[in-house]
């Protein structure tokens, strides 16, 4: 029903977060454009650009909304990867 | 009349831009789609390789006849997508003579049986190739229509050709057809320009002088993408050193679009760069609108609808929506661009300009968008003002789905802040079946001193109205009425209506008739088009509670008229008079008609109260049971319970599912429930003990008389006639005080019933001879047919005996629908090639009564042009050329 109210959880700290790879250089002024996302940049072995965006995402379909973004803006995807609680602790 | 609002645009083909660079290779591929193996042509490639271009160059220079749909977001609904796609068939392909869809809620198997064949049939008879091109097929998600979109794709005729253009394959069986040989397919590599497109493409639109050089770096950097090299020709245009901007774009990595907006900004004088930002907040343009946007922003240096034209004529990603090139949108592509560009540079600029996009929408009754504005001005002030401002004329419109939508999007502190709008959301929730303890919640919470006097005293009436409260409820009514202001006219109006109807329910037909004349009238003039349709709907169901068929349909067709509006869209209030005019072709059982209006009156319904749905949900289990639909029948009753349980306001409608259901039961012979619904009840020992429930409460005592019949054949059942009779005896003088003729009759048969099972055929005659005497002059035809077979045969027995004319043809007229298949199987016994489709058989139904297209249009609820259509495929499949003949070879082949 339309009237219960609830969207996201609150406080993002519980929620997935991801990395996405896509290839050449997008300046970090898109981060509102992809909800906030962090952007930095890195490079190949052979020195071609690489735009890593890093961020939590409400759900899948957050997610989804991102890489459609991407491709509408036709950005070509290298990867997309769940960060693992465990991965940052470095346990 | 309930044709739907189309959007033209959907299903024109695109216009090709002026110039557009000729793609010979790329034609021929679309060409090899046309060999009889190939099944789909699939153009899968993201936005900006020239996909609809291509498809759209590609029809005109082949000049045939093709059906183009654009999809968008709305077209997951499976309804619209339908509606939209025979829409385009029809107007793309002129001689296709397609099966009518009017929106109607059917079942895979109905639209399978009903409109994908005969449309699969009817391109395959045609002589011609039939092209149908969809583009933009990314938007869909919806498995229903995916599933239909297979089905075609699977029994298409080799002179049907399919095309789908999309920015990601599609879920439909490409795998398959590719290894079968049947699959066409132009993909990014296909699509991309190579460098001699790119060199006729950079002459066309710019008079750069480029050498093949700069050619080959500009189309390897963008890698052929043709959005990517459009950008770059704009920022070419005016670059002093052409040779250097193209080694340095060569060598950035920078994100291609990104790197060319600076660089196109920065070829526009200052004023054009501050229009471009600062309108790329609007998903449409027009002067006016920019013109308002831009205000304070700039210094008007041009009027914006010039600016518009020269935008579009230097290709600067604008595209027209109209002929007359008032309205545009920027390229999304690029609107997003600039809109995250806006967002850095100026992001305090965005909420000013949301602000006065909103105003202007506004004032130009574009309440839709003007809401999306102000609720992204993230001003919640401003916002909740806006909405506050439109709630009554949404109401008046019926539109309670859309402002509960609007709502929704306004901080709660806001709307606490704000009785009225607190009042107006309560109600909306409360037509949507959200639990009364909400909606009791959310009004607490208002301060109550600062209500506007008699807002919220109209809903407090409404629901202890709901909950049977009548005289407390009237009196709050009055209450409401006097200190109401003489502006607020939905609640005026709806607080009237309540008074009426308590009047009615409490005995006083008369003066509550008089009431809501008066008020349908004054609201009328108000333009209150919710509370006038609900006026003439309260008395067309008096009518038809009195059996006065022919009078509630006027009023039901007239209320019809006042829930569409100009541009002929259904409002949601339609819902009223559809369900309705369901109800009295359900009287008249005329099931087809009634199926579909019920169908889409419950469609309507729901967007504008979840429980006037309730209504449309009881006759649809009627209709299940009389065709004997035990499956559909169980839905509904589901259906009804859940619907009657939300709704906790009142019990009333409980009760009156318990009735329904009960009456189905004691029909079926499933007597236990019947006898627990007695005992629930308290109806044992009735009429000589009243039962106790009844005596307090002369509104719920309304009830009693529908109980009796229910109680009546529950003993006819068990064999206790004698006590059925009584039973029966206190029905009739009940229905006869209370003006309830189809109670009457409905007693009489039954009396019927009782003496015949007690043997005592003259009295079981005298009573089915007062029935069909009360019957015959109204058509009441309903309340013998669900009477199951029994009556029947005592109609079968007695035919004989009549000795008036007009009983006998009413007798005959019974007779002769209750031979009418009871199973949903459509009828078979047709010897033709092609049998007629249901609808067909109604429309033939009414050939001989001579009436004329307007008029059959009219009876069916259908548009003229459908009515037409449907003539013409009834001779065709007949045979015939005239009505006159259809009608002679119809009876031949036993259809009529």
């Amino acid at each position: 029903m339309p009237y219960e109210k609830s969207r996201f959880p609150s406080g993002s700290d519980q929620l997935p977060s991801y990395e996405i790879r896509i290839r050449g250089k997008l300046d970090g002024r898109w981060s509102s454009w992809f909800n906030n996302l962090t952007i930095t940049l890195t490079h190949t072995s052979n020195q071609s650009p690489i735009t890593i965006l890093i961020g939590s995402m409400a759900d899948q379909a957050a997610l989804r909304g991102i890489l459609c973004k991407l491709w509408d803006l036709n950005l070509k995807l290298i990867s997309v990867r769940l960060i693992e609680v465990d991965d940052e602790e470095g346990r | 009349m309930a044709q739907r609002h189309f959007l033209t645009t959907k299903i024109q083909i695109p216009p090709l831009p002026p110039k557009t660079v000729q793609r010979t290779r790329l034609l021929e591929s679309l060409d090899r789609g046309l060999q009889p193996n190939i099944r789909l042509t699939l153009l899968s490639a993201p936005a900006g390789y020239g996909k609809t271009t291509l498809l759209s160059a590609w029809i005109q220079e082949r000049g045939f006849p093709a059906a183009w749909l654009s999809l968008d977001e709305g077209d997951n609904d499976p309804v619209r997508f339908m509606s939209y796609l025979l829409a385009a068939i029809e107007s793309g392909i002129p001689t296709a003579d397609l099966p009518s869809y009017l929106g109607e809620q059917l079942s895979e198997d109905e639209i399978q049986q009903q409109i994908l064949i005969p449309l699969i049939n009817q391109m395959g008879q045609s002589p011609r190739q039939t092209t149908l091109v969809l583009d933009d097929y990314h938007w869909i998600r919806s498995q229903t229509v995916h599933d239909r979109m297979s089905y075609l794709l699977d029994h298409l005729p080799p002179q049907a050709h399919l095309l789908i253009a999309t920015r990601a394959d599609p879920p439909l069986p490409i795998t398959r057809l590719r290894g079968r040989g049947q699959l066409n397919e132009l993909r990014m590599e296909d699509l991309r320009f190579q460098v001699q497109e790119a060199e006729a493409f950079l002459s066309t639109f710019s008079d750069l002088a480029l050498t093949s050089d700069d050619v080959q770096s500009l189309t390897h950097r963008t890698e052929g993408w043709i959005s990517g090299l459009q950008m770059a020709a704009a920022s070419l245009q005016g670059h002093q050193d052409q040779t250097a901007f193209i080694r340095d774009f060569s060598g950035s990595h920078h994100y291609i679009m990104d790197y060319l907006l600076d660089e196109v900004l920065r070829r526009q004088p200052p004023h054009i760069q501050t229009f471009l930002l600062n309108t790329s907040i609007l998903p449409r343009l027009c002067g006016s609108l920019c013109n308002a946007v831009m205000e304070e922003v700039g210094e008007a240096t041009e009027p914006s609808q010039r600016i518009l034209k020269n935008l579009e004529r230097a290709n600067l990603f604008i595209v027209p929506l109209d002929e007359q090139r008032e309205w545009y949108r920027y390229h999304r592509l690029f609107a997003d661009l600039l809109l995250a560009r806006l967002r850095l540079k100026h992001p305090e600029y965005i909420t000013a300009l949301h602000r006065r996009a909103s105003e202007w929408c506004e004032d130009h009754g574009l309440m839709d968008e003007a809401v999306q504005h102000a609720i992204l001005t993230h001003d919640p002030v401003f916002a909740a003002d806006l909405v506050e401002r439109a709630a009554q004329e949404t109401f008046m419109r019926s539109e309670t789905m859309t402002f509960l939508r609007w709502v929704q999007r306004l901080p709660e502190e806001e709307i606490r802040r704000r009785p009225k709008l607190g009042v107006y959301r309560a109600w909306s929730l409360l037509l949507h079946g959200a639990p009364l303890s909400t909606i009791e919640d959310q009004l607490q919470k208002s301060p109550e001193e600062t209500y506007p006097p008699g807002i919220s005293l109209t809903l407090q009436a409404f629901i202890a109205l709901s909950r049977g409260q009548m005289e407390h409820g009237l009196e709050l009514t009055k209450q409401a009425l006097k200190s109401l202001p003489e502006d607020e006219i939905y609640l005026r109006d709806f607080a009237t209506f309540c008074a009426a109807a308590t009047q009615i329910a409490m005995g006083d037909a008369e003066g509550g008739v008089q009431l809501l004349e008066q008020t349908s009238q004054t609201s009328q003039r108000s333009g209150n088009r919710a509370a006038t349709v609900m006026i003439l709907c309260e008395l067309g169901e008096m009518r038809l509670r009195q059996l006065q068929v022919k009078e509630a349909e006027k009023l039901f067709r007239q209320a019809l008229n006042i829930a569409t509006d100009q541009g002929g869209k259904l409002l949601p209030i339609a819902g009223g008079p559809l369900i309705g005019l369901g109800d009295v072709a359900l009287e008249r059982y005329d099931l087809a008609s009634a199926e579909r209006l019920l169908q889409e009156g419950i469609q309507q319904a729901e967007r504008w109260s979840l429980i006037s749905t309730l209504n449309g949900h009881l006759s649809m289990a009627m209709l299940h049971f009389v065709r004997g639909d035990a499956q559909a029948l169980q839905d509904s009753l589901e259906t009804l319970h859940d619907l009657a349980q939300r709704f906790d306001a009142s019990e009333f409608d409980d009760w009156i599912v318990e009735l329904f259901e009960a009456g189905i039961k004691v029909r079926y012979g499933d007597l236990e429930p019947v006898r627990a619904w007695v005992a629930h009840r308290d109806l044992e020992g009735a009429p000589e003990r009243i039962p106790s429930l009844y005596q307090q409460d002369q509104v719920v005592a309304r009830l009693y008389k529908y109980e009796l019949p229910i109680l009546a054949r529950l003993h006819i059942a068990e064999g206790r006639c004698e006590q059925a009779l009584k039973v029966l005896m206190e029905l009739l003088s009940l229905a006869e005080r209370a003006n309830r003729p189809f109670l009457q009759i409905e007693a009489e048969i039954l009396k019927a019933r009782a003496f015949h099972t007690m043997d005592d055929s003259t009295s079981s005659l005298a009573a089915l001879h007062r029935a069909l005497q009360m019957a015959a002059p109204v058509d009441a035809v309903r309340v013998f047919l669900t009477e199951g077979e029994e009556v029947i045969q005592l109609l079968q027995a007695a035919r004989s005996v009549w000795d008036s004319p007009e009983l006998i043809d009413f007798t005959d007229r019974l007779l002769g629908k209750a031979g009418l298949p009871i199973s949903m199987a459509p009828p078979t016994t047709q010897d033709l090639l092609e049998p007629l489709s249901p609808r067909e058989l109604e429309v033939l139904h009414l050939l001989p009564t001579g009436l004329t297209a307007e008029e059959l249009a009219d009876e069916l609820i259908i548009s003229v042009n459908t009515a037409r259509s449907h003539l013409k495929s009834i001779y065709a499949k007949l045979g015939v050329h005239s009505r006159h003949e259809a009608v002679a070879r119809a009876t031949e082949l036993d259809l009529l």
